[in-house]
């Protein structure tokens, strides 16, 4: 896997772990 | 951003013809792109869910959970805030061939910052017991490490002169690109494509003068004048120019401003090669010492 992929999948897990987080705040994630 | 606009032979302040000469230069200032780009704004926009948290907190008249929920999307957005200010110092970093480090570590602040964040939201705001928000914490940490890596940390410097001449030059280039972005922005203002393409044409010259005095930081004390005063008063005259011309047109004054920024580039452009020239004797004067060694050593003996 080039640093370049793995650079990507890293970006794309803080998203979703910002989002989840922001999301189970408001109550959209039980 | 940076688009070239459209000028043609009835653009309002197009003369007939003229373009045709204009156009075959080519552009030589790169306009620096919004750094980060869309993953950059992405970063932005994900934590926007707290928003509405904070307002649903309001309208529960629950004032803790509204702060806390205001303040974690606060944390994001500086964390946000924070990496796209270093992605841009490091740009700047990368683009000098003489750097010194950031003072603040931008990069790794936004990481902790963000992980800061995820904590906060995870544990006050969704509920998650404390070690589970630690540790989503921490992977966000992580994360944001790997996919935006560390600032540059080391000094980027030539080999042969000390950290004081370094950081000297350093600082005086700096400075010169803090007033270098002034005049870009006030010839923006102007808006006024032939006096914009000047001063493109002013700002092309002073930067190679810039990395010339890079390479070779003893050219500082002969550039200090142009990089110092001269450039000063170019975005002096550029930002009084810009109001002036906010208020009215003033077609004997725009002709002033653009002889002195004609004549500025021209003396930058001398001094510049002045400045390669002297760095040319130099070397001569190497080549010569050289050759004498190795004449007297026996090496060039046979010749």
């Amino acid at each position: 896997m080039s640093g370049k992929t793995i650079q990507r999948i890293a970006y794309w897990v803080l998203l979703a772990l910002i989002w989840t987080v922001a999301a189970g705040s408001y109550g959209w994630i039980a | 951003m940076g688009a070239q606009r459209f000028r043609g032979d009835h653009s309002p302040d197009g003369k007939q013809g003229e373009h045709h000469i204009e156009a075959a230069k080519p552009l030589k200032i790169r306009r620096r792109e919004k750094p980060g780009g869309f993953a950059l704004t992405l970063m932005f926009l994900a934590p926007f869910p707290l928003l509405l948290d904070g307002f649903s907190k309001i309208t529960e008249a629950s004032p803790l959970g509204a702060a806390t929920a205001f303040g974690t999307f606060a944390l994001f957005v500086l964390a946000a805030w924070t990496l796209r200010e270093g992605i841009k110092a490091e740009a700047a970093y990368n683009e000098r061939k003489i750097a010194r480090p950031p003072m603040f570590p931008r990069k790794i602040i936004a990481s902790g910052l963000s992980g800061a964040a995820v904590m906060l939201a995870a544990w006050f705001g969704w509920g998650q017991n404390m070690f589970t928000a630690i540790g989503l914490g921490g992977l966000a940490t992580a994360a944001h490490l790997v996919a935006f890596g560390v600032d540059p940390l080391r000094r980027k410097g030539l080999v042969g002169f000390n950290e004081y001449e370094t950081d000297r030059m350093a600082r005086a280039v700096e400075k010169a690109e803090a007033i270098i972005e002034d005049i870009e922005s006030a010839a923006n203002r102007i808006n006024n494509r032939s006096i914009e393409r000047k001063v493109a044409g002013l700002l092309t010259s002073v930067k190679e003068m810039l990395r010339v005095v890079e390479q070779d930081p003893r050219d500082l004390s002969s550039a200090r004048k142009y990089m110092g005063v001269y450039l000063s008063s170019a975005r002096d005259a550029t930002v009084k120019f810009a109001e002036l011309n906010e208020r009215s047109r003033n077609t004997v004054k725009q002709e002033e401003y653009l002889s002195l920024i004609n004549d500025l580039e021209t003396s930058f452009n001398g001094q510049r090669e002045l400045m390669l020239a002297d760095n040319q004797s130099d070397l001569d004067v190497e080549i010569e010492v050289l050759q004498e060694r190795l004449q007297n050593e026996g090496h060039l003996a046979r010749d």
